[in-house]
């Protein structure tokens, strides 16, 4: 299963994953026509910055999701694919914020008006399979991988540095 | 990651297509692919939205309101759009008037003695310009009289005055209500000048104020610096009449060596057309094995030279990269303004060389041989050379340059399209009045690899000729239409009957070319004397302009002008404002109420020509014709 | 193997489903005593209000149990326990064999024994059935009382407006709402909403009696000798775990089933889960009797997960975690919100948040009116570390996970 990976090191804090996460989740689909839409469309990732450190976060679609254990109605659920979502489940959410009180990353909010959990549901996937916020990242910062292969690549990566530091020692 | 567009969806010209395709395989990127690796492009950005001032940011405002509304210093969207809207116009205007300038300087260089490669060409045109600035001809060399032009017009660029000559042609109503709304330009350096220090963190914050002074720097660049160009060029070169030349990248011979002028400047595409006839170099190029010296511009350069001698013009804006992918381009010769700084790239995969020759324009790969009107011809030839000598690196396994060629009719200067109607606008004035021509449309600007290729510009001449509007082109957007035949005048065929028998009777085609960017104010000048003439404002006549795939701050500062001086203008790409409301309701609603006439935005060419024709139809419904 | 559930709620769903996806060829059986599928137990006020049709809360999509294979027995009650052979008894007399037992009892509602308490119109609310009737019974009613200022009590007294009843007073014995969620400044914030809704409030009371039979003008008599109009009373004084099956079984009960870190019983091969359990806090290491639907859901999984041999150990939960919003105003109350150390309190407009400290941890907090980002809040609580600069951006509000990450 792929999840969205965080290259932290390469946030710039651009919010370019925000703003294509929004323009997703609008009717239009598109930039320019999502301005005029009545109903504001809701970013689902959210950059913030601690200290020095700029980093996006949304859902992680947790294995045993506590927003799942939460959910009174039954609306929050894991599909096959391994989305966690409220939306297409065997019940309609109710608003009761339940999954926003146990979501250690803060990353369900509510939407007042319709008295709905809005989280990131991975409805955006596009013509090649990929998130919306992923495409949009331009640093690739965000990527969406196998968790083994996100991991092994980071592996690398670091004995190419530890390769390298090495060698100028050596000298 | 390549192109998600496939190449026939990246142009109209099938020129362009077999380029594409030849530089894929030879390895070449180009600004599709580019773009491509862009994409997608940052929305903040797309909507005007980010602001880069001052060093308390960079800010953005998010625009669904979800995030912050104001940057650090407290400025809201409104405040953010309009003055990236303010510093493109300034940006824009200053390169026009910069160019201008060079022109002013070339003539005052020339009147003086400095500069012996550049005599007067056109006395009459002097004489007339003396005489719209008061400066007394009687009895006066050339010399005098230029040097004294020069030097009036060298004033208006600073602040002592606080007036542009060329407003004077402007009809007294439009002169009012510049004055009215404080817009009137005074200085053409000026203006820019204040624009950048009205953006900058702490000055103005109203969005109406910032537009107001953008406007104005507008009009320093359409009735100033773009004016001063092209009149001066036309004292300098020769003021442009009707002539024949062909277009497109057929135009490159594969037995001479083809050198492209790429730019826009003709101080320096003149000369090299110039130096290519030198008898000496022609000979070196034959020793080499090369029939001839063919030199074909690109661009706004290209159109100066092809309005003044039917030079070939190998391509317009997006095809710059391509014309060097022909395998057939000894060197592409480059002054300023709208030169992609990949072409020595591009050209290092051939045997090209990229020359640039202005100070104030490196680009890092190419020969950089200072040119400048004191040494012109010398340096010239030194150029020329240059590529004749490159002839005989030409690889011939990587040359292929496409049949595709076509002829155009351009060179309708004010003074050639008065000829052709005897000596006097009334017989344009009287087919306006009896509906043969509805109007007359301005279609200029760029290219943008955003649209497929020319297809805007054809798609929204033809439906204007179909119905009976005039169109008058420059800029990448004529050569378009030269690609296209559309300025022959068999294509009258292609226009609606009432259009078709005025083109027969003067023998003219359904869409004039009236010359490069700078020579809107040919067509500024063209408005005025039609407004004088029927005793009205520019904004009452059936006029309308549009700039289908335009791309540069250039034309930002034209668009500007444009709509200030009372002409309604389609934009055929999306403008990067729509991230504050209020401005986008400024410049297409609200301007109307501000200056008589607005902006509109439409990615469509044929709704954009309903909307041209509709504009058209109520102007000449409120004149009283059509009754 | 068969692994035998009795409940059909947030535990027993949960833990039927988790063993059978961990022993894919064991037999599964729920019991339930009420009728039809598991469902949204949380919701039955909604359904008092008329908002929503009893079938509709299921919680589970139709076709759950056919699907996992789950044999549902329903509208039946378990009697008996035999724990030594492994044996439960029906009411009807069928008995029902098991390798493995979850008691997933759940709580049944308090009644207190006022006079006229069992006088028809009066309910108590636990059950989807109980809200179907007591919703008919409202929509003929012109006064209704509500008894208790707790959540049930609140959601039902909004209910009952909903249904077009014209007077609805809810009687409360504690000074202000939610005592056990809120403080007094939150509640106000929660009253004002309910007040604009036309909810009268009684504070510092408790009902004495209830009289009128049917015919009669049912009043109710409150403690300081006043009486109320009551077309309707309803009860919300809180639950009692289910333990008696687990008692007279001979198993351990303390403030619920006493269970160990498996969730096992005192009962060799008896798990117990839900609202019938005891669960120490992870806060003040208190043994309590914590009717929360997370907690449940959560202590079903790893029940489950135990029956089915895969051993799991259950830490000590959080006991008061609650979210809820009346109108237009949510809150959320997590931890220990009494106050007895240090606290901080926000409060702009109508948004007020008060968070409890000991030793520069959080410990508690509550939010009324804005509750974006309230997980983050609970990790802290859980997580139980220092706080140091954090402390100002949660009273601020503009805490995020990435502040976590950045903590020593």
């Amino acid at each position: 299963m792929k999840e969205v990976l965080v290259n932290a090191e390469r946030c710039l804090g651009c919010r370019s994953c925000e703003l294509a996460c929004a323009v997703a989740h609008s009717d239009s689909k598109n930039l320019l026509s999502a301005l005029g839409e009545e109903k504001k469309p809701l970013k689902r990732i959210f950059v913030h910055q601690a200290r020095d450190k700029k980093i996006p976060l949304s859902c992680r679609h947790c294995e045993e999701a506590p927003c799942v254990d939460a959910c009174i109605t039954g609306a929050m659920h894991r599909t096959p694919e391994g989305v966690v979502t409220n939306v297409g489940g065997p019940a309609e959410c109710t608003g009761c914020w339940m999954c926003v009180m146990v979501c250690p990353y803060g990353v369900i909010r509510s939407d007042k008006e319709r008295r709905l959990a809005v989280k990131c549901d991975r409805a955006c996937l596009d013509e090649v399979e990929e998130p919306e916020c992923v495409r949009a990242c331009p640093t690739g910062a965000l990527v969406f991988a196998e968790v083994d292969d996100y991991s092994r690549d980071r592996r690398q990566r670091f004995l190419v540095c530890l390769a390298r530091s090495m060698d100028t020692s050596s000298v | 990651m390549e192109g998600r567009m496939s190449m026939t969806e990246r142009s109209v010209d099938r020129a362009t297509i077999k380029m594409l395709k030849k530089a894929r395989s030879d390895g070449v990127s180009t600004a599709w692919d580019r773009l491509a690796a862009q994409e997608p492009q940052c929305g903040f950005g797309q909507l005007g939205l980010c602001c880069r001032n001052c060093n308390m940011g960079p800010c953005r405002i998010d625009p669904f309101g979800d995030g912050p509304q104001q940057g650090v210093c407290g400025a809201n969207a409104d405040t953010i759009v309009a003055r990236n809207l303010v510093r493109a116009i300034a940006a824009g205007a200053a390169s026009h008037s910069d160019h201008g300038r060079g022109i002013a300087l070339t003539l005052y260089a020339s009147a003086k003695g400095e500069a012996p490669d550049y005599p007067v060409k056109d006395e009459a045109k002097l004489k007339a310009l003396a005489v719209e600035f008061g400066i007394a001809t009687e009895g006066r060399s050339v010399q005098e009289i230029a040097l004294q032009l020069a030097d009036r017009v060298l004033d208006e660029f600073g602040s002592k005055r606080s007036s542009l000559q060329f407003v004077n042609r402007v009809p007294s109503k439009r002169r009012e209500l510049w004055n009215k709304l404080g817009i009137t330009p005074r200085g053409i350096d000026r203006e820019v000048v204040e624009c950048m220090h009205r953006t900058h963190v702490g000055v103005d914050n109203d969005y109406v104020s910032l537009v107001l002074q953008g406007l104005r720097a507008a009009l320093s660049d359409g009735w100033g610096g773009s004016m001063v160009a092209t009149e001066l060029s036309d004292v300098l070169f020769g003021t442009p009449k009707p002539v024949r030349g062909s277009c497109n990248l057929g135009v490159l011979k594969e037995d001479m060596v083809n050198i492209i002028v790429h730019g826009h400047e003709p101080t320096l595409s003149e000369v090299i057309v110039h130096a290519a006839r030198d008898r000496e170099l022609l000979e070196e190029a034959r020793k080499r094995g090369a029939a001839g010296i063919n030199v074909c511009g690109m661009c706004c350069t290209g159109n100066e030279i092809l309005m003044r001698h039917g030079v070939p013009v190998a391509g317009n804006f997006l095809q710059q990269e391509l014309a060097v992918v022909t395998g057939a381009v000894e060197a592409v010769v480059v002054d300023i303004q709208c030169i992609y700084p990949s072409l020595p790239q591009v050209a290092g995969c051939y045997h090209t060389k990229v020359i640039s020759t202005s100070p104030k324009a490196k680009f890092p790969g190419a020969e950089h041989i200072p040119f400048d009107e004191h040494n012109a011809v010398g340096v010239a030839r030194r150029i020329v050379r240059t590529a004749v000598e490159n002839f005989t690196n030409r690889k011939p396994e990587l040359v292929n340059i496409r049949s595709d060629r076509q002829d155009y009719v351009a060179g309708f200067s004010v003074e050639a399209i008065l000829e052709a109607l005897g000596g006097s606008l009334d017989p344009l004035l009287d087919v306006v009045k009896s509906g043969a021509v509805k109007g007359i449309v301005a279609v200029v600007g760029c290219n943008n690899p955003k649209y497929k290729q020319d297809y805007s510009h054809l798609t929204f001449v033809r439906e204007l000729i179909k119905r009976d509007a005039l169109v008058v082109g420059t800029g990448c957007a004529a050569i378009a239409c030269a690609k296209a035949g559309l300025l022959l005048p068999e294509a009258a065929q292609e226009a609606g009957e009432g259009l078709a028998g005025v083109c027969r009777a003067l023998g003219i085609p359904p869409v004039l070319h009236m010359g490069s960017c700078v020579d809107i104010s040919r067509i500024m000048t063209v408005a005025a004397a039609m407004a004088n003439a029927l005793g009205v404002d520019i904004a009452d006549l059936p006029l309308a302009a549009a700039a289908p795939e335009w791309m540069s701050e250039k034309a930002v500062s034209i668009g500007a002008y444009v709509v200030a001086s009372g002409i309604f203008t389609i934009l055929g790409t999306v403008p990067p404002v729509l991230g504050s409301k209020n401005l986008a309701e400024l410049l297409t609603a609200g301007a109307t109420r501000v200056v008589g006439a607005a902006f509109a935005v439409e990615e469509d060419p044929v709704a954009a020509a309903q909307l041209a024709i509709k504009h058209i139809a109520a102007k000449r419904k409120a004149l009283g014709l059509d009754n | 193997m068969h692994l035998v559930i009795i409940g059909n709620g947030a535990a027993g769903i949960t833990a039927a489903r988790t063993a059978r996806e961990l022993l894919p060829s064991a037999r599964v059986t729920v019991i339930s005593d009420e009728p039809g599928p598991a469902y949204a137990r949380c919701l039955i006020p909604e359904v008092l209000a008329g908002d929503r049709d009893p079938r509709s809360i299921s919680f589970v999509p139709p076709g759950f149990y056919r699907e996992h294979r789950i044999s549902l027995l329903s509208g039946r009650l378990v009697v008996s326990l035999d724990a030594v052979g492994r044996r439960l008894t029906l009411e009807d007399g069928e008995t029902i064999s098991y390798d493995r037992l979850l008691v997933a009892t759940g709580a049944s509602p308090v009644l207190p024994d006022w006079p006229g308490a069992d006088l028809p119109g009066v309910f108590t609310l636990r059950t989807v059935a109980q809200a179907a009737t007591a919703g008919e019974a409202a929509r003929r009613c012109a006064s209704a009382v509500v008894a208790g200022g707790g959540l049930v009590s609140l959601k039902a007294a909004w209910a009952l407006k909903r249904c077009g009843v014209a007077e609805v007073t809810v009687v409360v014995k504690s000074p202000h709402l939610l005592v056990r969620q809120l403080d007094e400044q939150g509640a106000a914030l929660v009253q004002r909403e309910l007040s604009r809704a036309g909810i009268k409030f009684l504070f510092g009371l408790d009902l004495a009696a209830i009289t009128g039979g049917a015919g009669g003008r049912r009043q109710v008599e409150l403690e300081d000798g006043r009486t109320l109009p009551a077309g309707l009373v309803l009860v919300g004084k809180g639950v009692r775990p289910n333990v008696q099956l687990v008692r007279r079984a001979g198993g351990r009960v303390g403030q619920g089933i006493t269970v160990n870190e498996r969730l096992e019983t005192t009962l060799p091969g008896v798990y117990a889960a839900g609202d019938c359990v005891e669960v120490q806090d992870l806060l003040t290491g208190a043994k309590t009797n914590s009717a929360l639907w997370t907690l449940a859901v959560e202590q079903g999984r790893i029940a489950g997960c135990n029956m089915a041999g895969r051993p799991r150990r259950y830490s000590p939960p959080l006991t008061r975690l609650y979210a809820a919003q009346f109108g237009s105003v949510p809150f959320v109350s997590v931890g220990d919100v009494r106050g007895d150390g240090e606290t901080a309190a926000f409060q702009k407009d109508r948004v007020y948040r008060k968070l409890c400290f000991r030793e520069d941890r959080l410990v508690g907090f509550i939010m009324v009116g804005w509750v974006e980002r309230a997980g983050i809040y609970t990790a802290l609580v859980r997580r139980g570390r220092p706080l140091g600069r954090l402390k100002q951006k949660l009273l601020d509000g503009t805490v995020s996970a990435a502040d976590l990450m950045v903590m020593k």
